[in-house]
Formats: structure tokens, C-alpha cells, sequence
């Protein structure tokens, strides 16, 4: 029996693998079509179909007029624990900067209440803040903290502290175990002018509550992630 | 009727494993022993379907519903598995703890209410040559054979996902003849002694405008998510490989974080 790739699939198998193999980095423009059609002997109505799949996937880009583009590795946000976020992006070697856009204190409603915990109505701080990761706005992130558990939190917090940090610190709450909830979103118009994207932009919509050792909610939070610069990596082991 | 089902597997349950064929024993008995001894010989292999009921029926000369009080009494043993309108597949060995309990993404399909129905179509299974992604992928040879299987998920006759599967022959040549879309990748390595040791999972965003967004119905401006695995095997060797298309509106995701 002959076995075959089929055309279609194996262009962009080819493409991928032309990559990887010649480590063509972040912005750097691939042959044209044509010497890519010649190289492979593939037709280039399947070699544009090829480079259309993978600019979908977002590992190249097209330049009208300048040709096409290896995009800019999207950033591995490794789900292992809690808060490891930051500490890893900044040993990758990444410059992370956080901007504070609003600090208020509302009142729970009844999403947040369930979260933390606490009654509906009850005095929460709610911390809206930006994270950009060298120097491009990343992450969108809202967080809320029991006000009563935690007093004085604002007079604590500022951007250039952690939260980790005060909880530990001030408070002498260790964050333990939490669970996160995935899914995707779109950029509002707000949304999109804060992190620079265009507005219905797809992007990742994190959520989940850190809690203490004794499983009580320190803090519930939600997060937009842009998806054309992250992803979510897991590492399972036996 | 199940009553007495328990009851006489009560009686001799002790000694099921040594239980000989005895022509006075209820022929159904009998028949449990032959399907179980032919799964321990290794006639039914793990992941495949064993011969419809019709056919056990005339093979043997009984009853149809004599047939299905054997496949029962196994089925409640775990030895065998039913799946309405497939059939009934032999289980193999599992590994005590299921990897997904150590963590991972873990997806749930969501969209409407009420008791939603998902199935798994095994769209296609072909042997291909490696070719040089994954060839250098796996570290094997440019024209060495792989398994790629695809698999078209949909919930309540709504498409919402599709799954690749990329496995090397030499790995799991049995897949030929396994059913991949009944066990799971991870169930059916178990029932061939490799081990499983490690999974590294990636989610992506990605445009919905392709042609997999189309092949899955995607409404327009909804994006898709990109699931992606690489299995690795006690030695770090790379087993398998898994890329799955998800509508990201009939998904959701959830992963547990530790300190």
C-alpha cells in the first residue's frame, strides 16, 4: 500500500518544520511564495492555503505589499501554582510593569459574595490593574478582597508592592490552592484601548478565587489575558 | 431478572478465575467463562469490539438473550465495556491513578441546558509517512509511519470539536484495530503496558476564519481554541501527540493551581 501525506496537510507540515528547523526568529520574513512553490513542488493556491493556516494559529503574520512574517512567540503562562505568574514571566527574562487604573470599595454583589464568601452587600476593595509585560499592556486584572478580613488593605497597596506580598507580610496569609476557569472573550471598546488591541479582539478570560490554608477566600479576581501574546502551558506528571 | 444475576454471582464469585467449563452449568455461565477466557488469551484484545450478540448467539447455538445475561454479568464486572449502537469492547488493564487527576486543563462542554449527549465519530484513521514535522517531532525517520486519527466531537448532534491524533506505528501498531474513539488515548496505552508519564498540554487562542472553523459550524467572529499534547512515556520519549480544534462558545476550562 502507498502511503501519502495529503498536499494540503503536508504544505503546511513543510512550512512549520522549515521554521522550526532554520530557527528563523520573531520577525523575520520567509521566502516568497514562489521560491517556496519551487522548493517543495507544491502548487500556490495549497502554499497560500498552508501560509493562511499558520497565520490563523498566529506563527506568521502578513505585511501587505512586504511578504510574510514569523510572529513573535506567544509567551508561556505555566499553570502550576498560584500567583507563579509573575515570578516566572520575570525569570523568562521579561520586563512586567503594573499600572493601578482604579482602587474603590463597592459593595459584594452577588457573584462576589458567592466567591468570597461573604454576604451579599458587604464591603469589598476592588483593584482594577494593568500588567504590561515588556512594556506591550498583557493583562487586564480585577481583583476583590474582603475589607472586614483585610482592613487597612488600601493603605498597604500600592503599584509598586505585590499583593502576595502584604498578604503575607501584613496579614500572615499563605495563598494555597485555588482553581482557574478558562475561557475566551472579546475586547470591549474600553477593554481593547487599555491593552491595544482592536475592539472584539479575542482574549483569554481567567477567573478563580485564592484561598488560605484553612480553605478560606482571600481573594477573588478575573483576568483578560491577551491571547496573541500568551498561552496557557500545563505540565502533568506521574 | 438482575436479582438472580447477583445471586449466582454471589455464589460462585470466589472462584470465578477458576471456574471450569461444566456442561451442566447454566449455559450462560458457560458462555461468560469462554468471552472471559478468550480476553485473558488474548483472542479479544483490549479496545476492541468483541462479536455482536447475533453472532455469539449463533456461534453457540443459544439464546440471544442468554448471550446478553453473559455480556452482562462482564459488563458489570468491568471486564467489558457497552456502547449503545457500537457495540461491546473489551477493557484492558488501567493504571491506578488517571493522570488527569494530577492536574491539566480540563474542558467541559457547555451551551444550552438540560442533559446534553456527547459523541465521538472516529472521522478517520490512516497510516501516513512521518514526513519532516514529525519526523523530527518524534526522532524518527522521514518516511517511517504514523497513525493519524481524527476525530469529530459533537454534543447533542452540534459539532464541537475536533481531535488529532499523531502516534507513531512502531509505538502502538494495535491501534489499527482498536476503536479510538470508545477509550481514551491514555486507556488504550494502559492496555498495552506502555506508560504513560507525562503530558504537556498548551492552550491557544486562534483565528475562527479557517477552514476547520467552517467544518465545525464556528458562527462568525468566534474564535477557536488550539489544545495541543505531547505524551511521553517513562524513558521522556515521546509517544503521541494530540491537536484539538475547540469552539471556544461551547467550552469552558478550568485547571487546578497549587502552592
Amino acid at each position: 500500500m502507498d502511503y501519502h501525506i495529503p498536499p494540503g496537510t503536508e504544505a503546511v507540515e513543510k512550512l512549520e518544520d522549515f521554521i522550526a528547523v532554520n530557527r528563523l526568529t520573531a520577525n523575520t520574513r520567509i521566502p516568497s511564495e514562489r521560491d517556496l512553490c519551487a522548493m517543495w513542488g507544491v502548487s500556490r493556491s495549497t502554499l497560500r492555503q498552508a501560509v493562511d493556516t499558520l497565520v490563523g494559529w498566529g506563527v506568521l503574520y502578513r505585511v501587505k505589499g512586504f511578504g510574510v512574517f514569523v510572529s513573535v512567540p506567544k509567551i508561556s503562562r505555566n499553570m502550576v501554582g498560584v500567583d507563579s505568574m509573575i515570578g516566572e514571566l520575570r525569570q523568562q527574562g521579561m520586563f512586567l510593569s503594573k499600572k493601578i487604573i482604579s482602587a474603590r470599595v463597592i459593595e459584594a454583589t452577588k457573584q462576589i459574595s458567592r466567591k468570597l464568601k461573604i454576604p451579599l452587600g458587604h464591603k469589598v476593595y476592588e483593584y482594577i490593574r494593568c500588567r504590561s509585560v515588556d512594556y506591550v499592556p498583557a493583562i487586564l486584572e480585577t481583583a476583590y478582597i474582603d475589607c472586614q478580613k483585610y482592613p487597612d488593605f488600601d493603605q498597604h497597596y500600592t503599584e509598586n508592592t505585590s499583593m502576595d506580598y502584604i498578604f503575607k507580610n501584613v496579614y500572615h496569609k499563605n495563598q494555597t490552592s485555588g482553581e482557574e476557569h478558562i475561557s475566551v472573550t472579546y475586547a470591549s471598546a474600553d477593554e481593547a484601548q487599555i491593552m491595544e488591541v482592536t475592539p472584539h479582539a479575542p482574549l483569554f478570560f481567567t477567573s478563580g478565587v485564592i484561598m488560605d490554608e484553612n480553605s478560606i477566600p482571600i481573594m477573588y479576581y478575573k483576568q483578560l489575558i491577551r491571547s496573541d501574546r500568551f498561552k496557557f502551558v500545563s505540565e502533568i506528571y506521574k | 431478572m438482575n436479582t438472580h444475576l447477583e445471586s449466582e454471582e454471589k455464589k460462585d464469585g470466589s472462584q470465578t478465575v477458576e471456574t471450569k467449563l461444566d456442561y451442566r452449568m447454566p449455559i450462560y455461565l458457560q458462555l461468560r467463562e469462554i468471552v472471559r477466557s478468550k480476553i485473558e488469551e488474548g483472542e479479544y484484545l483490549p479496545g476492541t469490539a468483541i462479536p455482536s450478540e447475533n453472532k455469539l448467539a449463533e456461534t453457540f447455538g443459544i439464546n440471544r438473550l442468554t448471550v446478553r445475561n453473559a455480556v452482562d454479568a462482564l459488563v458489570n464486572e468491568g471486564l467489558l465495556h457497552r456502547v449503545q449502537g457500537k457495540g461491546v469492547f473489551v477493557v484492558g488493564n488501567k493504571y491506578e491513578k488517571a493522570l488527569e487527576e494530577e492536574g491539566g486543563f480540563i474542558g467541559t462542554f457547555s451551551g444550552g441546558s438540560g442533559h446534553k449527549r456527547i459523541s465521538i465519530k472516529e472521522q478517520t484513521k490512516m497510516l501516513r509517512p512521518a514526513g519532516n514535522k514529525y519526523a523530527n517531532h518524534f526522532n524518527i525517520g522521514l518516511d517511517d509511519l504514523i497513525f493519524y486519527i481524527r476525530h469529530f466531537v459533537t454534543l447533542d448532534s452540534e459539532s464541537v470539536s475536533l481531535e488529532e491524533f499523531f502516534v507513531p506505528k512502531e509505538i502502538l501498531p494495535e491501534l489499527e484495530i482498536v476503536d479510538s474513539s470508545i477509550f481514551t488515548i491514555k486507556d488504550i496505552f494502559a492496555f498495552y503496558g506502555i506508560e504513560l508519564c507525562s503530558m504537556s498540554q498548551s492552550m491557544e487562542i486562534i483565528d475562527g476564519a479557517s477552514k476547520i472553523s467552517k467544518l465545525l459550524d464556528t458562527p462568525e467572529g468566534i474564535a477557536l481554541i488550539m489544545l495541543t499534547c505531547n505524551y511521553r512515556d517513562n524513558n521522556g520519549r515521546l509517544i503521541a501527540y494530540s491537536r484539538s480544534f475547540i469552539r471556544s462558545d461551547k467550552s469552558l476550562f478550568s485547571i487546578k493551581l497549587h502552592k
